[in-house]
C-alpha cells in the first residue's frame, strides 16, 4: 500500500473514469484496511472444510454436504485467487528490493507491483463479501413501502417522486415490478404539484424478481429532500423526510425458493388466519340487488402484534383483500426477522449493536438546488440529480455504493465477533 | 338516506369540480376519490384526444347516479374481468363473497358434492353477466377432471353478453379453455316453462344456484330508502323484480316467486346443494318456511349465510335465526359469517 492510499487511489479512479461526466466524490469515512487477520483465520478454516468436503465427495455423494460445499466454494475460491496475488506481491516485492537486480527488470517488475497491488484491494473485496453470511432473506423478492415523514404537502409531493424513480429504475433494469397500493391523501386530492407529482399518503411497490430483497435492502431507512416546494411563495427550500421501508415478499407459487412457504407455521410469513380480524366496509341499509356499492375497501388487523393493512386501490374486493395479505405477511415477516435481529445483537457487545440501523436514520439527501443526491453512510456525493430522480445509471451508483457500505458493516461486525470469539 | 352536508361539497369542490360531480352518487369523500382515479385511469386508457373534458363529463354522469360499471364497462369478479352492460344487472360484491365461499367448500371437499377430482356439475338460474358460472368454472377446473358448468338466463340481452364474457376472459387468459369433459355453456331458456327441466334433465347436477329478482313491488314503487337510486333508474327492473304475468302459488308472496319455482327444479334436478341469494333476513325466513313444507326439506340442512359467509361474525350476528311455521312451531337455523342476511345455503340428502 502507498503512503497516502486515499489520494492515490480517488486519483486513480478518476482518471479511470475520465470518461465519464459524473463527478463522485467519496469523503473519507470508510477507510477501507487491510485484511483482519481473525477474518483471514475463518476463511483459512471454512476453505479447509471444503476441501475436506470435496475429498469426501469424490468418494460418496451426499446431498447436504454438497449443499455445504457449494456454500464454501465462494470463500475458497475467494481465498484462492487472493493468495495467489499475495504469493505474486511478495516475490515482486522482493524483487524490486533486491540491489542485486537488473535495474530494466526492477522497473518492470515496479509497474507490476502496481497493477496486482490494485488487484489485491478488489480480491479482499470479494473474499469479505464471500465471507458474510447471505442474509436469510437475499433470495427473495422484496416491498417497497413509501410513506412520507411529517410535514404536509411536501413530503407527500416528494414520496411520489421516490416511488416514480424507483419505479423507473425497475423499468430500465426489466424488473417485474407491480404497483400494490398507491393512495393519495385524504385532505388533498386531485390536486397535483407544478410538476406533476400527486400528494402520496402511502404507497407499496412490490418487486417480483427473485433476489430483489438482496437488491433493494441497502434503500431502507430515511430519505431527505431540500428544495423549493410548489407551494412555497416566498423562495425558502424546505427540508422533509420520507420513509422507505423494504420487506421481503414470498414468491408466487413457491417456485424457486424452497425455503418460504407461506402455510409452514414455522415459516416466517406464516399468519394465522384466526389472529387476523378482516374487516370490510360496514353494510348499512339494504344490499345485494337493492343498491349497487362500488365500495371495495378493506382493512385487516394482526391482532398478537396490532399491525393494521388497508386497501382501497382495486375495484375488486377479492383483490384488495389479496393484495393487504400479501402486504401484512411481508410486514409480520419483517418484523420477526427484526426482532432476531435485535436480540441476536443483544447478545453482542455494545461496540457492535451500534452498527446498526435503525428505521429513525437519515440515510440520503435529494438536495434540489446543489443538484446533489448524497449517501449519509457511504459518504457519497453524486450530481445530475434529475437522472437520479429518473431512476438512471447515477441511481445505480448510489445504490451500490450503499449496498457496499452495507456489506463492509457486516464484515466488520464479522470481524468483532470473530476477535470477540478467539477471546474467550 | 341522509341528506349530504354542504360541508362536504365544499371540501370536495376546493379539491375539484370532478370529485364534487361525483359526490352525490357516492356519498362520501373516499369513494369519490377512489371513483375518480378509476375513471381517470379509464379516460387515460381509451381516449386519445380532450380526455379532460370526457372526464369531466363521465363524472358528471356518474355523479347523476349511472352506473360506474356501466360506464367502464366491466367489473372486477375475483380473478375474472365481467363486462357490463345496460340491461344486465352490474355482479355484487356479496354475489363474489358467497361464490367464492362455496367454491371453496367445495373444493376442500366438506360438502360431499362431488366426488373429488372427478366430476362436477354446476347450474345457475338467472345467470345475467355471467359472472357465477365463470367464477365457478375459473375456481373449479383443477380440482375436476369432469367439470359441466351452466348458466341459465331469459334475457337475450343477458345471454349474448355472457357468452362475450367467457370468450373475453378466455382471450386475457383468465379462464382455461374448454375441451372434452370441461364446458361451460349459456342456455336462453324461461325458468318457469318446463323445457328448461327436459333440458337439464338426464345429467347429474352437484350444485344449483341462483340470485333470481327479489325485490317486492312495494320497495320498487315506494322506495322506503331501502333501493338505490342508481339501481331503480338504470338497471333492469327484470332481473331485479319478478314479472307481474308470472302466477304466484298459493301461500307465496310476490317477490319470492321465483324461489317457489326453483325449489321445484331442485326437486327434478336434484342437487346435492342449493344456494339462494336473498334480499333480506324477512325474505330469508319466508322461504325458509316455504321450504320446509316442501317435499324436498327431508333430509335437508338449511343455513344461513351473511354478506361474508368467510368473516368471523360480530357479536350480534352470532344468534341463530328463528323461523316460526305455519302451523305455530319454530325451527332454529345457523347463520354464518358476517353482515346483512344474504343466502340460504341448503344441503340436500344429508
Amino acid at each position: 500500500m502507498s503512503a497516502v492510499p486515499w489520494i492515490c487511489r480517488s486519483c486513480a479512479r478518476a482518471l479511470r473514469r475520465s470518461h465519464q461526466l459524473q463527478i463522485v466524490r467519496f469523503s473519507s469515512n470508510d477507510a477501507s484496511s487491510s485484511l483482519a487477520p481473525s477474518l483471514l483465520r475463518r476463511a483459512q478454516s471454512l476453505s479447509e472444510e471444503h476441501d475436506d468436503l470435496q475429498k469426501s465427495l469424490n468418494s460418496s455423494f451426499d446431498a447436504t454436504k454438497a449443499k455445504r460445499a457449494g456454500e464454501l466454494g465462494r470463500v475458497a475460491s475467494a481465498l484462492r485467487a487472493w493468495e495467489t496475488a499475495q504469493s505474486s506481491i511478495t516475490e515482486l516485492v522482493s524483487m524490486t528490493e533486491d540491489p542485486d537486480q537488473d535495474p530494466d527488470l526492477a522497473s518492470i517488475a515496479k509497474d507490476e507491483l502496481e497493477g496486482e497491488r490494485a488487484k489485491l484491494d478488489v480480491l479482499e473485496k470479494r473474499l469479505k463479501e464471500s465471507l458474510t453470511p447471505r442474509h436469510a432473506f437475499a433470495d427473495l423478492p422484496c416491498m417497497v413501502e413509501f410513506r412520507p415523514g411529517p410535514g404536509g404537502l411536501e413530503g407527500r409531493y416528494f414520496t411520489d417522486t421516490l416511488f416514480k424513480m424507483y419505479k423507473a429504475l425497475c423499468a430500465r433494469r426489466g424488473y417485474r415490478a407491480n404497483v400494490l397500493k398507491y393512495e393519495m391523501a385524504e385532505a388533498a386530492g386531485d390536486q397535483s404539484s407544478s410538476s406533476g407529482e400527486q400528494p402520496v399518503q402511502e404507497a407499496v411497490l412490490e418487486i417480483q424478481d427473485q433476489g430483489a430483497y438482496d437488491i433493494f435492502r441497502g434503500e431502507a431507512g430515511m430519505h431527505r429532500v431540500q428544495r423549493i416546494p410548489s407551494t412555497e411563495s416566498k423562495g425558502r427550500v424546505h427540508t422533509s423526510a420520507v420513509a422507505v421501508w423494504v420487506l421481503p415478499s414470498f414468491p408466487e407459487g413457491g417456485s424457486g425458493a424452497d425455503n418460504v412457504d407461506v402455510d409452514d407455521p414455522e415459516s416466517d410469513f406464516y399468519v394465522n388466519p384466526q389472529d387476523v380480524k378482516i374487516e370490510t366496509m360496514r353494510a348499512r341499509g339494504a344490499g345485494g340487488q337493492h343498491v349497487n356499492k362500488t365500495e371495495s375497501a378493506i382493512r385487516m388487523t394482526h391482532i398478537p402484534t396490532g399491525t393494521v393493512v388497508s386497501m382501497q386501490d382495486h375495484r375488486s374486493q377479492q383483490r384488495n383483500r389479496e393484495d393487504a395479505w400479501k402486504v401484512l405477511r411481508s410486514r409480520i415477516a419483517s418484523q420477526r426477522a427484526e426482532q432476531r435481529e435485535e436480540e441476536a445483537s443483544k447478545l453482542r457487545s455494545s461496540v457492535l449493536s451500534q452498527a446498526q440501523i435503525t428505521r429513525g436514520d437519515k440515510i440520503r439527501t435529494y438536495n434540489y438546488n446543489q443538484d446533489r443526491c448524497t449517501d449519509h453512510r457511504a459518504g457519497m456525493d453524486v450530481h445530475n440529480l434529475p437522472d437520479v430522480l429518473e431512476g438512471g445509471e447515477t441511481l445505480d451508483k448510489v445504490m451500490e455504493a450503499a449496498r457496499e457500505w452495507l456489506v463492509g458493516k457486516e464484515v466488520e461486525m464479522l470481524v468483532l465477533e470473530e476477535e470477540a470469539k478467539a477471546k474467550k | 338516506m341522509s341528506r349530504i352536508p354542504p360541508w362536504l361539497f365544499r371540501k370536495a369542490s376546493r379539491r375539484s369540480a370532478n370529485i364534487a360531480a361525483l359526490l352525490p352518487a357516492c356519498r362520501d369523500l373516499q369513494s369519490a376519490m377512489n371513483e375518480f382515479r378509476w375513471l381517470k385511469e379509464h379516460v387515460n386508457s381509451t381516449a386519445s384526444a380532450s380526455k379532460e373534458n370526457l372526464l369531466s363529463r363521465l363524472c358528471r354522469k356518474r355523479g347523476q347516479g349511472y352506473p360506474l360499471q356501466y360506464i367502464l364497462g366491466s367489473q372486477p369478479f375475483g380473478p375474472l374481468d365481467v363486462k357490463c352492460r345496460p340491461g344486465v344487472l352490474i355482479p355484487r360484491p356479496e354475489t363474489e363473497a358467497y361464490t367464492y365461499h362455496l367454491a371453496d367448500l367445495i373444493k376442500t371437499g366438506s360438502l360431499r358434492a362431488g366426488e373429488p377430482d372427478q366430476r362436477l356439475g354446476v347450474v345457475d338460474f338467472c345467470t345475467g353477466t355471467g359472472c357465477i358460472p365463470l367464477l365457478f368454472y375459473s375456481l373449479l377446473h383443477q380440482k375436476f377432471e369432469h367439470l359441466e358448468v351452466v348458466g341459465v338466463d331469459i334475457s337475450s340481452q343477458a345471454v349474448s353478453l355472457s357468452r362475450d364474457n367467457i370468450v373475453h376472459n378466455m382471450e386475457l387468459g383468465y379462464l382455461p379453455q374448454p375441451r372434452r369433459n370441461r364446458t361451460l355453456d349459456i342456455l336462453q331458456q324461461d325458468i318457469f316453462q318446463d323445457k328448461v327441466i327436459e333440458k337439464l334433465q338426464g345429467r347429474t347436477w352437484d350444485v344449483m344456484v341462483s340470485n333470481p329478482p327479489y325485490i317486492s313491488r312495494r320497495v320498487w314503487y315506494h322506495g322506503g330508502g331501502q333501493i338505490g337510486h342508481s339501481v331503480r333508474k338504470y338497471e333492469p327492473s327484470l332481473a331485479l323484480i319478478p314479472g307481474n304475468d308470472i302466477s304466484i302459488p298459493a301461500n307465496w308472496d310476490h317477490e319470492d316467486v321465483f324461489y317457489s319455482r326453483l325449489l321445484n327444479i331442485a326437486y327434478n334436478l336434484k342437487p346435492k346443494v342449493i344456494l339462494l341469494e336473498v334480499g333480506d333476513e324477512m325474505q330469508a325466513l319466508r322461504v325458509i318456511s316455504r321450504f320446509s313444507q316442501h317435499k324436498l326439506a327431508t333430509n335437508s340442512h338449511v343455513e344461513v349465510w351473511r354478506d361474508w359467509p368467510d368473516l368471523a361474525p360480530n357479536h350480534d350476528e352470532e344468534s341463530p335465526l328463528k323461523i316460526t311455521m305455519d302451523d305455530g312451531s319454530s325451527q332454529l337455523v345457523s347463520t354464518k359469517g358476517s353482515g346483512n342476511i344474504r343466502s340460504i345455503f341448503i344441503k340436500l340428502d344429508v
